[in-house]
Parts: structure tokens; sequence; C-alpha cells
């Protein structure tokens, strides 16, 4: 295949996979309460994003190692379990509303109650992971959740006013509930740099084997595909922007969400967006618990591959079906996905900095990088975003909870 | 000259097949008087792992560990002339297969995956 | 007579404070360098202090320099250094700045 269709695919893949329940709700809640006005929220987290995956994919096509690879071979075992231990954490609970959002869309599909789609949802996530390789599952799924775009058909035919989309680019001061309006920015940061992306990121340029020839490329996907990619989620906030934000409307509960295409697209924008929610929340589920076994699996020194069969890396596979289990928890019980979403999205931005600094320091390291060592832009933009989000997170999320919600 | 903080310890170990097979752990000093210090081994165990945090939780590990066989119970400990170094790992002179290193591994795979149906046993 | 012998793990080293022969701290354990077959030429000591690992490499990264950490790289011979208490290790000479 040549590099050309090679960065076609890599767009697609991240534009489809983009979308998840994070960024869904987040966009929705943003533009329902301040209308355009968090617009630069999202331009912030996908520019950090955009970053991060670049570097994700240079670093591992350059040192030939992934990224806890690396961090357990540089920082040593003790100073490796810190970002070890949050990142499984706070990546578990956004695993349960992921798979939340699944079951989520599946009651909106069929009425049947959430909780009952827990097992379901579980032993497919399950399935596909245990039987598919690593490229049929990246380019399957996100191929199919290109469905997504219809929020941006739907944005489009919602007719927004474009000048103040455009005036919501750049950051302002909130004009009424400053604690909900900096809890929301902060839940929107949360949700576009997922350490967990850009952790697999690194595993899946392994598992494809890059070297050196595919910096370019990298680079080309990163930007393009995260822009348009951020343009889904802008989408959405306009969705919100238009049809709730003038009544007063908000995204209170996951059937809320159908609020946002229903009016412009009628009865088969519905279903879209079913399989939009589901698609994007399948696509999140797998990425996530891959992820997290790479983590541990790498971090230990395991056998691990998707593309190998699950005997071959008995304990790998066991790891993703554990954690796959531990999630599932969360909607068995019926937690409100909508509400573990919240939480692990500011719990995400409150813990960004413990994943994202061990990764700066490896990506000024030219031991591993040699002459592609990061430049001062894309150490600052990181640095300065991810400290951001930190302490945005360490300041709102108390006075968003004493404040009750705005 | 090696540098053995940067370049061996928390390395990948890589067996004779090219298979992965753990990480380097633990080293060992011999320290003799009136003599250089000398790497003798380099150990390849979850109880050298944990003894790094706590030496309580190392015991506490090889007391269970020691439970499941004769042998076990100890830190697996590969000798310094047995290993090669390379950029991206250690490579050891034998199978993993033939060590404790895989044990778990090995179980896991017995007794529970191989039971799932398409684990492609 | 027969030669002491000891084991001593590497991976507890790592991080040791180092005191001279009069107690004041020189720095702690950083990095050990051996020749190929493993036998011990000198050990390093930095500040590294908590992040035992950091040491070298980020001293050499571009916004660590602007917090105004110094790197010092005390090297000392393995003739000079007693592993008698591998918790507690001296070196045998008294240190200069």
């Amino acid at each position: 295949m040549n590099k050309a269709l090679q960065i076609a695919l890599g767009i697609v893949t991240s534009v489809g996979g983009f979308l998840e329940i994070g960024s869904i709700t987040t966009a929705a809640q943003a533009g329902a309460a301040f209308g355009y006005q968090l617009v630069w929220s999202i331009v912030l987290g996908t520019l950090c994003i955009a970053f991060l995956v670049e570097m994700s994919g240079r670093f591992s096509a350059c040192s030939r190692h992934t990224i806890p690879d690396a961090m357990r071979e540089r920082f040593g075992a003790v100073a490796f379990s810190i970002p070890l231990i949050v990142m499984l954490a706070v990546s578990l609970l956004v695993l349960g509303a992921e798979m939340g959002g699944v079951a989520a869309a599946l009651e909106l599909a069929t009425s049947v109650k959430l909780p009952i789609w827990a097992v379901p949802v579980a032993v497919v996530s399950w399935g596909l992971l245990w039987k598919m390789t690593f490229s049929t599952i990246e380019n399957g799924v996100s191929g199919l959740g290109l469905v997504t775009l219809v929020f941006a058909v739907g944005a489009v035919k919602a007719k927004p006013d474009y000048s103040s989309l455009l005036d919501g680019v750049l950051p302002t001061m909130p004009h009424s509930s400053p604690a909900h309006y900096w809890f929301v920015a902060v839940s929107v940061l949360g949700a576009s740099v997922s350490p967990y992306l850009y952790y697999f990121y690194s595993s899946g340029a392994i598992e494809e084997k890059w070297d050196t020839s595919y910096l370019a490329m990298n680079r080309a996907v990163a930007a393009i595909g995260m822009s348009f990619g951020g343009l889904l989620s802008v989408a959405v906030l306009v969705l919100a922007a238009v049809l709730l934000h003038p009544t007063g409307q908000d995204i209170k509960d996951y059937h809320d969400l159908t609020k946002l295409v229903t009016p412009v697209l009628g009865r088969p924008g519905f279903w879209l967006l079913v399989a939009s929610l589901g698609i994007a929340c399948l696509g999140a589920t797998l990425e996530i618990s891959l992820s997290l076994a790479y983590l541990v699996a790498q971090g230990f020194g395991w056998k691990w591959g998707e593309d190998l069969e699950p005997s071959d890396d008995a304990r790998f596979s066991l790891t993703y079906t554990l954690l796959i289990i531990a999630a599932g928890l969360f909607v068995l019980f019926g937690v409100d996905p909508l509400a573990l979403t919240q939480i692990s999205m500011a719990l995400t931005a409150a813990s960004l900095p413990v994943g994202v600094l061990p990764f700066l320091i490896l990506m000024n390291d030219k031991h591993y990088l040699g002459e592609h060592t990061n430049g001062h832009i894309g150490n600052a933009v990181v640095l300065l975003i991810s400290l951001m989000a930190m302490i945005l997170a360490v300041v709102s999320v108390p006075l968003e909870l004493i404040g009750g919600g705005g | 000259m090696i540098r053995l903080i940067a370049e061996v310890l928390d390395k990948q170990v890589v067996d004779a097949n090219g298979d992965n097979a753990g990480r380097v752990d633990g080293m060992i000093l011999e320290v003799r008087d009136g003599a250089p210090p000398r790497v003798v081994a380099i150990e390849v165990s979850p109880i050298t792992f944990l003894a790094r945090f706590s030496r309580r939780l190392a015991m506490w590990y090889a007391k269970r560990d020691a439970r499941l066989g004769h042998g076990r119970g100890t830190p697996y400990r590969i000798p310094w002339e047995s290993i090669q170094r390379s950029k991206l790992s250690v490579v050891i002179d034998r199978a993993a297969d033939d060590t404790p290193i895989n044990a778990l591994e090995d179980w896991l795979r017995a007794n529970i995956v191989d039971r799932l149906p398409g684990s492609g046993s | 007579m027969t030669r002491a012998l000891r084991e001593v793990h590497v991976e507890k080293l790592l991080g040791r404070r180092v005191r001279d022969a009069s107690g004041r701290v020189v720095g702690r354990i950083e990095e050990i360098h051996t020749d190929d077959k493993g036998v011990v030429s000198e050990f390093l000591l930095g500040p590294a202090a908590l992040w035992e690992r950091l040491g070298q490499s980020t001293l050499e990264l571009p916004f660590v320099r602007l917090l105004g950490l110094q790197r010092s790289d005390h090297r000392v011979p393995w003739n000079e250094l007693d592993l008698s208490d591998p918790d507690h290790p001296r070196t045998t000479t008294q240190f200069e700045e």
C-alpha cells in the first residue's frame, strides 16, 4: 500500500475513532450551557492531543520502543509504577463510561434497560479483542465510526451563527456561572487529551512495524486526522448551541442526546445518533482495554501483541479480559454513564501531567530519538496545556461540587 | 564501558527464541575485599521487582510463590556470562519456557486461556 | 585467609546516599560503570534525590536547566567506595568540593 493511501487510511481512522462518550457529552454540555463560548476548549484540547499523537508515533518509529517499555527502562520500576497506577485507575473509570455508552445506545435503540446490556457489551468487546487482529480492529471499527459524521451534517443543517462560532475560538471569561464554565472547560480538555490514546498509538506503531520512513506520514495523519476529529466535536457543540442553548435546556441524561439530532435530521437522525454513540463507544472500549493491557504487559516485559493468538500471550490477553469485566461492573450495577463520564473526564484532566511529564522527558532524550527530539514549540504547547488542565481541574471541580452543578 | 543503571537495569529480557521473557528486575554485585565489585547475575522475578518497593511485599509474594512448587519462592538468576546486550534488550541463552520466568504465563494458558473458545491453542 | 564475599543488589544501591569519611553527604549513587566482564570501575554520584533515574540525561533537557538545577557528577573509583554496609555506602576519602 503506498504512502498516500496509508495517510488517507490513517486520517479516516483518526476521524472515525475520534468521538466517544466523553467528547460527545462534554461538547454537548458546553454548547447547551454556554453557546459558542467554549469552542476554545475544544481547540486547545485538540491541539494538545494532535501534538501528543504525533510525538507518540515519532517516538516509536525512531526508538523502536513503545512508551510504556521506554518508561520502565528509563525511569525504573518504582518511578514507573506511579503513572502505571494512576493511568490504570483513571482509565478504568473511562472504560466503564464507554461501555456504559454502548449500553446506552442499545437502550435508546431497544428500550431494554441499560444494566441488561452489561454482559452482552462485555462479551462482544472481549470477543472482538480475543479474535481480531490489530489492523482489523483499528481500521474496521474506526471505519464504521465515520457514521459520527452525522454530527457534522446536522451542524451545517442547523444553520449556526458562524461569526459567533469563530468568536468562540478565542478564550473569553464567562458571563455567568463561572464555576460551571471552568468545570465544563476542564471536562472538555479531559475528554480531548486522553492519555490512553497516545500511549495506545505508540503500541500501534510498533504493531505496524513503523520506522523513520513513516515520520512524514505520521505528522500528516496527526495534524489532519486530529483536526477533522476536533471539528466533529465542534459540530456536536454547535448542535447543542443552536438547539438547546436558546431554550436553556441541558444534557442531564443520555436520552437528551437525541435532542441534538432529531430536530434537524428527523427519525433517520435518531438512528444515526444511536449508531454513532454505540460504534464510537465500542471503538473507545476496545482501544482503552488494549491500551491498558499494553501498559501492564510492556511494563513487566511480558509477551504482548494483538496480532498474536491469546494462547501465545496469556497474561496480556487475560489483562484486557479482567479490565473489561471490572469496567463492565459499572454498567451492571446501573451506574449512570453520564455521571461516570463527568467524573472520569475531570480526573483525566487533573492527572494529565502524571502521564505527560515523563513522556516529554522521553521525547527530549537523544538516546531514544536521535536527531528527532522535540522542538521547543511542541514541548511548550503540551506542557502548558497539561498544566493548565490540571490547575483548572483542581480549582474548578471542588467549586462545581459545592455549587451543585451550576 | 557499561552503564549498569542506564543500559541494563529494567531492560527488556529476550530469550534464545526471540520471545519476551520479563525485564531485568535486579542485578547482583559480588563485593570482595581488595578487589573491584563484579556483576555476577541478573534477576528476573516479581519478588525482586516487589523488593524495590517493600521488603515485606516481596517476602509475602515469595511465600505464596514457594507453595507453587519445588525450587520456587526465590528470584530466578541468570549468570552475567550467559547474557548478551543488544540495543533494545538483554538476550539470554535459554528459552523462557525452560525457566520459572514463564511459570505464571504457562499456568494461565493451560488452566484458563486454552479452556476458552477461540484461543488458538 | 578467605576473602570476604558479599552480595549486594545493584537496584538497592541506586539512589543511596553516600557520605564521606567525615560524615558529610557527597551525593546519591546514580550510575555504576563496569567493563564488559561486569567488573566495576567507578560509581557516579549526583544530586538525584527522589528522582534516582532522572539524574544524568534529564539535566540535558532544555526546560530543566531553567529550573536552575546543576549537574554534578562525582566519580568515585571502586576502591574508594566502602560497601561493607550496603545501606550506608561511604567514600574512603575526604570529599572536596
